[in-house]
């Protein structure tokens, strides 16, 4: 097992420099000057372009650029911001946090809705409850975030004025405060994840009961319950964590989204700010660590499914 | 002469009583059959266009904004500059199919080719490939189109090239597993010893054989794409205004949102609704062109 995890971590470090390589080619290799691109077409003083040209290393061919940049990012040094004149590693810090618990309670969201109810479904297959369910799934994958989310502020935060729509809360305000911000933001985020796993964990649950181990389990008199939560749900919901683990991309995209619509402080607005007032180094940055923390979610999950699914030590 | 004619009856009729079977399979799925309609709906109304649309979408009207569905002239109401609601929606779907299409034909084929030749050749080849795919796959996908956005600068057709090239991994995965598996089988030897060459033998023999997937796909994927270029617009870095795309359109409605809903429901409803009907056809159509995943499933 030890040795399977080494080997995952390993495989790891190529990806992270390829990751490295495209964000930093972004700028490097784009089409038109880099310079121009920062500080708009318009015509800026050239002492002042030439300046930081020269500040930012781009008068140096492109793979002492790229050294440059590696050795700047183990040091924690993601550039400076162009638009802030502060360093892009700080303002990813301070909100770094908000991000991450936006992503695990829309996760957390996501798996509390999705795994019941497709057990649900597929133990019931064939009834309303199975046919409620799909069709709720569909509409779910079908329902662009952005709508959702402006049709729950329309919905609970104007017409009945239940929930906050904006922000964080103020500082100091407790925790009801603060989990009642969170609410909105965690289902417009959750609901696409919690649609596509609930469709998996259903057509797996299914997969699972019709494999011999259950019959064999039925055969022996084990109950129904029994058979459907420790025999088939425990081998359905291997590609379930697998897909989980992938759908995470599209947790951390649909954060971008999210964040701007509710105002929430993360990386996510950072980067729509970044992108409206072409601030690339930030850009770089927020796309960085957007990618390494993905990196980072699909290693977990690789590793924690060792320790469910002993077969694949012997691989 | 007549055996010989007998044998190619035979073979056409298979072929045909399979095909009859894909669509009998098809047709047997009512929510399939129900998105197969609203497509051919969408895609007669983004044809005609300037015939249905009852107005000019970019015709604006100060005098009479936010004019509330019902109106008269006006079935859905005006949006903040008194254009015709229902005008833009219409114009509007030719942008989303457009993209749709578009960017799919890019993925497809370069994520196809990209994949069959990782497959083929193996070794050194195969290795680049899987893990320029690792490395796509890595980034969120919008994180990373978003980016590139930014770079190049908001356009439609940055947004169709943009999202085309940056989801070719899916299908250079799909092909390329499938390629690998068929490589070993006899017709393919024969091919070979035969002395066909390696594109022949990729694009005549490989490629029929691995186009089923890649069909299910793409029409799967027409509707991601849809999506991701309406959360572009609705960013402001996808299709800019006043050209009528649906997610900008939502954008522009969003300033207004708390002294006009209307003008958000109608294109989040658009997108919604197309996005529904080619998930529904193409759920249909992977469980017609795939018996062995449908068995599972049902």
């Amino acid at each position: 097992m030890t040795r399977y995890i080494v080997r995952r971590l390993l495989a790891t470090v190529p990806v992270i420099i390829g990751i490295t390589f495209i964000v930093f080619a972004m700028v490097s290799f784009a089409p038109g000057d880099p310079i121009e691109l920062m500080l708009g077409s318009e015509t800026v003083n050239p002492e002042y372009a030439e300046r930081i040209r020269i500040e930012l290393g781009l008068d140096r061919p492109w793979y002492e650029q790229y050294l440059r940049y590696m050795s700047g990012l183990l040091r924690g040094d993601m550039g400076r911001s162009i638009v802030y004149n502060r360093p892009v590693a700080g303002q990813v810090k301070e909100r770094f946090a908000n991000t991450a618990i936006l992503a695990v309670s829309s996760a957390i969201f996501a798996l509390l809705i999705s795994i019941p109810l497709g057990v649900l479904a597929a133990a019931k297959r064939r009834t309303w409850i199975d046919y409620t369910a799909t069709t709720l799934a569909m509409l779910g994958v079908s329902l662009p975030g952005f709508y959702l989310g402006l049709l729950l502020i329309l919905l609970f935060g104007v017409r009945l004025g239940w929930l906050p729509i904006t922000g964080m809360g103020a500082a100091g305000s407790g925790a009801w405060e603060y989990i009642k911000h969170l609410i909105l933001p965690s289902i417009t985020l959750g609901s696409g994840m919690a649609a596509i796993l609930t469709r998996l964990t259903r057509s797996s649950v299914l997969e699972a009961l019709s494999q011999d181990f259950v019959r064999t389990a039925r055969a022996k008199g084990v109950r129904e319950k029994t058979v459907l939560y420790k025999h088939a749900l425990r081998n359905a919901l291997l590609p379930v964590i697998t897909t989980f683990g992938l759908q995470f991309g599209s947790l951390l995209g649909g954060a971008v989204i999210t964040e701007t619509i509710f105002s929430w402080p993360g990386i996510g607005m950072l980067a729509v700010n970044a992108v409206k007032q072409r601030d690339i180094p930030v850009i770089q940055g927020t796309t960085l660590v957007f990618a390494l923390s993905f990196v980072l979610i699909t290693l977990i999950v690789d590793i924690v499914y060792v320790f469910i699914d002993p077969r694949i030590r012997y691989e | 002469m007549s055996k010989e004619r007998e044998r190619i009856e035979e073979t056409e009729g298979t072929i045909r009583s399979e095909f009859a079977h894909v669509v009998q399979v098809f047709f047997r799925h009512k929510l399939g059959v129900l998105g197969l309609v609203m497509l051919v709906a969408f895609v007669a109304i983004a044809i005609f266009a300037p015939v249905v649309a009852p107005c000019d979408p970019y015709e604006m009207d100060l005098a009479n904004p936010f004019l509330p569905p019902g109106s008269p002239g006006h079935i859905l109401g005006t949006d903040n500059f008194g254009r015709d609601m229902l005008s833009r929606l219409i114009y509007g779907s030719r942008i989303s199919l457009l993209i749709g299409i578009v960017v799919v034909s890019i993925s497809s084929v370069l994520g196809s080719l990209l994949g069959m030749v990782a497959g083929y050749y193996g070794g050194w080849v195969d290795a680049l490939v899987m893990r320029l795919v690792e490395v796509f796959y890595s980034f969120p996908f919008l994180i990373l189109v978003i980016a590139v956005m930014a770079i190049l600068g908001p356009s439609i057709f940055n947004v169709m090239w943009v999202l085309g090239v940056v989801s070719w991994p899916l299908y250079a995965r799909l092909v390329r597993a499938q390629v690998m598996a068929l490589k070993s089988e006899d017709f393919i030897k024969a091919a070979s010893a035969l002395g066909c060459s390696d594109a022949r033998i990729m694009f005549r023999h490989i490629l029929p054989n691995v186009l089923t997937p890649v069909i299910v796909s793409a029409t799967l994927g027409i509707p991601s794409a849809i999506l991701s270029s309406a959360s572009l617009g609705f960013l402001g870095f996808g299709v800019q205004p006043p050209t009528p795309e649906w997610g900008a359109m939502v954008s522009e409605a969003k300033d207004f949102m708390l002294i006009n809903s209307n003008m958000i429901i109608w294109p989040g409803l658009c997108i919604f609704l197309v996005v529904l009907s080619f998930n529904f056809v193409g759920d249909a159509l992977r469980d017609a062109l795939d018996p062995r995943l449908a068995k599972q499933l049902n």
